[in-house]
């Protein structure tokens, strides 16, 4: 046999190579087009239905309602949801709507009661409330303590402009449950939905925005904006993204949202901090004016994560750069500043801590996220001071946190 | 520019739009000319980094004008200039380092270039252009922006030659080679690579030789595949982009993996490749040596020496360091062994009893699996460095790796003739006169899912990576 003689049968080759003498009949295009609709429709169906089957989702939160832009939610109510990536919980929301064990009544004698400020993070969005690091923090400080400990949720919605004003608004709300301590809960996500009026949006992108690709791009991403409510498409881009490296090289990409990874931070960055810096003085001058201990925490999100633990692949960002800069507004404001990045980026399963696609912390992530607010609470709440450190519901004290002190 | 890439994909269909519109065949001409530059403009703009390639192009030209006009007259000094101008610009190691230039230059697709200014220069000094080959036709041929930077490679005949009419079939054959290569590339061969990453990452953590001997299996065996998915992926991309322009470029892959030695593998894999030195190499150097020594009895040898030199060639050609030196002796040595084991073997037990021998399917499945399991293996050569080749070793130890390599060779005789019996199975299925699985509404079912994952791919991968999708919060 020779060894370099073509194949006999070149089976891969397609019709091309024959002379072009055949003609599609009409009938012939239009069975074509319907084999092409009946295959979209058979592989959308099937793949949503079966994601659905595998990843089913509860979504709307029965106590809650929307109007434009603000929610409100039903006091004594109970709701059960679902994250596609997560597992069935129940929501409870006591008589003043906030999701916390406790009554928002007069604090009970000998009870610490502290309050958080925030979003969907501080509220243990989509996990159950003994995993939140609320309700972890609740029974571990109770049980080091020997006394009830209560945290209330003061929680507003992220998807709105006053975002800041919104969470300086709640300060009355907080100092009339008579607080041992505020505790303002900070995301870069709740930060990227003010946008400044002069902002360009993805100024510092490194995508060509007027080439052929970055407007292909844009029709990708205008197709996934309309299947944004797929599960399939949810389940795709759990299993896409669940590659650190992967999603960060993806992440970085866009511009805005990624901005804030980026030394220097952009004008728009600056801009939100500004904000934050606002909100973060009027807390600040309320809690002082009652002796109360105000803290600043940053609610890592999976981006800032993945870049601190695997910082060296990736010289041009800084995973510093957003911690640092909220740790300064603390600072100036004498808040203490919690920030539980580095336990989180520093933990054996630091890629497991955040549901990928939804983007929210996992009962794991509220894990660390607890421990470093616990440390901040023993060692800056007087009442706190002589509590030992409980092991208890997941929680141990860190020796690597650094609050910034005022 | 990126191939293949859906940017590649939007140039080319552009340009064979204009190209189709322009009735005129020089406009056309000069249409495909401009088209070619403006692809290599993609990778740089800089005059300054063309200069080499340039200087390599010019010299082509002058040198095959040069034998048009006075074949035969030293034919051999001509190729062995242009070998070596070509090595030196490529930096191969077998250069000295002090010859070469420091500056930085754009080398793109210059080792196809080379194939096919080879091909013309050699023809030209044998007579075989008759036509005085101009430069507009010479710059469009060598630098063919479908096929420039892998392949495959084409005679200037079969370029001049392979032409066809565009049709409606023909636009959704064109379609059907783009989808499956970009799946071919952009999903499975993706997918082949993320799990070859992970299991050189796990390495550390395997620690029982059963463990050692499945980490060395599939690293055997994943490249392979990977490799065929990667390159043939793009081959049949660049078939359907050149159908765009009416062009047809040869086809490069034939079912390797269903090769029963190493020998047909090699006429399977690269087909182009194999075909050029067959002609260029292999069919001269055999001609040679059987011009100095032509007793039948040795001129198997001497194919034996043929194969050996043509396949080390092969191996050689594919990349400038050592490890590439070292891939072409494994792949000149598995060749050459194998035809040298036909020819002993032949002697031996008689031409008849061979023939059933290799027609035993039990002993076919089993070369089968050995042909896969030694081409993975000196793959090592092609896909990784000395340094890493020394921690491989290392890590999983001579036992691991020879019983990696059995179990390759075992799971492969089984997976491969289940898979052709699965084929030929299938295609048994008729319907009316047309085999079911080559019908073009079946085909069609195939390339709608393959382009719907494509899209789904490009939705998740090119739109911004999920932070927090507040559902209603």
């Amino acid at each position: 046999m020779s060894g370099i003689e073509p194949a006999p049968a070149a089976v891969e080759r397609a019709d091309i190579d024959r002379p072009a003498d055949k003609r599609l009949s009409l009938r012939d295009y239009l069975l074509l087009f319907l084999t092409v609709i009946l295959t979209l429709a058979f592989i959308g169906c099937v793949s949503e239905f079966g994601a659905r089957l595998i990843w089913p989702q509860q979504d709307v939160d029965q106590c809650e309602t929307w109007v434009g832009e603000n929610v409100t939610v039903a006091p004594n109510c109970r709701a059960t949801v679902k994250a596609a990536e997560g597992q069935w919980v129940e929501y409870h929301y006591n008589e003043c709507a906030s999701r916390s064990a406790a009554s928002c009544g007069p604090k009970p004698a000998n009870a610490l009661r502290f309050v958080t400020i925030g979003t969907s993070i501080s509220r243990g969005y989509w996990v159950a409330y003994s995993d939140s690091f609320s309700g972890r923090l609740e029974q571990s400080l109770g049980r080091s303590c020997k006394r009830p400990v209560e945290i209330h949720n003061l929680s507003y919605s992220a998807y709105q402009n006053r975002t800041w004003e919104t969470a300086a608004q709640q300060t009355d709300r907080a100092m009339q449950l008579d607080p041992d301590g505020v505790i303002l809960v900070v995301s870069s996500f709740d930060m990227l939905q003010w946008t400044p009026p002069s902002s360009s949006g993805g100024a510092t992108a490194p995508a060509a925005s007027s080439t052929v690709a970055a407007d292909f791009v844009s029709i990708l991403g205008q197709l996934r904006g309309s299947a944004g409510d797929s599960r399939a498409m949810t389940m795709a881009m759990h299993f896409a993204f669940e590659d650190p490296d992967r999603y960060l090289r993806f992440f970085i990409q866009h511009g805005d949202s990624a901005d804030y990874l980026r030394p220097g931070m952009s004008p728009a960055w600056h801009a939100r901090l500004e904000m934050v810096d606002a909100a973060v003085g009027k807390i600040a001058a309320a809690t002082k004016a009652a002796h109360v201990p105000f803290f600043l925490l940053l609610a890592p999100l999976r981006p800032g994560i993945l870049l601190a633990h695997s910082r060296a692949e990736f010289p041009d960002l800084d995973p510093n750069a957003f911690p640092n800069a909220l740790a300064e507004i603390a600072r100036r404001h004498g808040a203490v500043f919690v920030d539980p990045t580095h336990l989180q980026s520093t933990a054996p399963n630091w890629n497991e801590l955040y549901m990928v696609a939804d983007g929210h912390p996992n009962a794991r992530g509220h894990q660390l996220i607890a421990k470093a607010l616990q440390d901040a609470l023993l060692e800056n709440v007087g009442a706190l001071r002589t509590c030992a450190a409980s092991p208890a519901a997941g929680v141990t004290r860190s020796a690597s946190l650094q609050p910034a002190q005022p | 520019m990126f191939v293949p890439s859906y940017q590649f994909l939007a140039f080319a269909i552009l340009a064979a739009i204009v190209y189709h519109l322009a009735r005129v065949k020089s406009l056309r001409t000069a249409v495909l000319l401009v088209t070619n530059l403006l692809f290599l403009a993609s990778f740089s703009t800089a005059p300054v980094l063309w200069i080499p390639f340039a200087v390599f192009l010019l010299f082509g030209f002058l040198t095959v004008r040069f034998l048009q006009a006075r074949p035969g007259s030293r034919l051999a000094v001509w190729v062995i200039v242009t070998v070596v101008l070509f090595c030196w610009i490529k930096r191969y190691a077998v250069i000295p380092s002090a010859l070469l230039l420091t500056a930085p230059y754009v080398t793109v697709g210059l080792s196809y270039i080379f194939f096919r200014l080879m091909s013309l220069i050699i023809d030209a000094g044998q007579g075989v252009h008759s036509e005085r080959l101009g430069v507009v036709e010479y710059l469009n041929y060598t630098l063919n922006f479908t096929c420039l930077t892998a392949g495959p490679i084409q005679r200037y005949e079969d370029y001049r030659e392979a032409r066809f009419q565009i049709t409606p079939i023909v636009l959704g054959e064109a379609a059907e080679r783009i989808i499956s290569g970009l799946f071919k590339v952009m999903i499975v061969s993706e997918l082949l690579n993320s799990w070859l990453k992970e299991v050189i990452a796990a390495l550390p953590a395997s620690h029982t030789l059963m463990e050692h001997t499945t980490a060395a299996a599939l690293l055997i065996a994943i490249y392979p595949v990977y490799l065929y998915f990667n390159f043939s992926g793009y081959t049949t991309f660049v078939i359907g982009c050149a159908a765009l322009f009416g062009m047809r470029l040869p086809e490069n892959f034939d079912r390797p993996f269903t090769a029963v030695n190493f020998l047909e593998f090699w006429s399977r894999w690269h087909i182009s490749l194999s075909n050029w030195l067959k002609s260029y190499v292999y069919n001269p150097l055999l001609m040679s040596m059987m011009r100095r020594s032509p007793r039948p009895s040795v001129v198997p040898f001497l194919a034996v020496i043929a194969y050996f030199a043509t396949f080390f060639l092969v191996g050689a050609w594919h990349g400038q360091s050592s490890e590439f030196l070292f891939f072409g002796l494994l792949q000149g040595g598995g060749v050459s062994a194998n035809k040298l084991y036909q020819v002993l073997l032949t002697e031996r037990i008689g031409r008849q009893r061979y023939k059933r021998l290799a027609a035993n399917p039990l002993y076919a499945a089993i070369c089968r699996g050995l042909t896969f399991a030694w081409f993975g293996l000196t793959l090592f050569w092609f896909w990784s460095n000395w340094i890493q080749l020394h921690g491989f070793a290392e890590q999983l130890g001579a036992a691991a790796l020879f019983a990696g390599f059995a179990l390759v060779t075992m799971v492969a005789s089984i997976v491969l003739q289940a898979a052709l019996w699965t084929r030929s199975r299938l295609e048994d299925v008729h319907l009316a006169d047309t085999q079911v699985v080559r019908s073009r509404y079946v085909r069609t079912v195939f390339l709608t899912a393959m382009a719907v994952v494509l899209l789904i791919s490009g939705i998740v991968l090119n739109s911004p990576a999920p932070q927090i999708v507040y559902k209603t919060f």
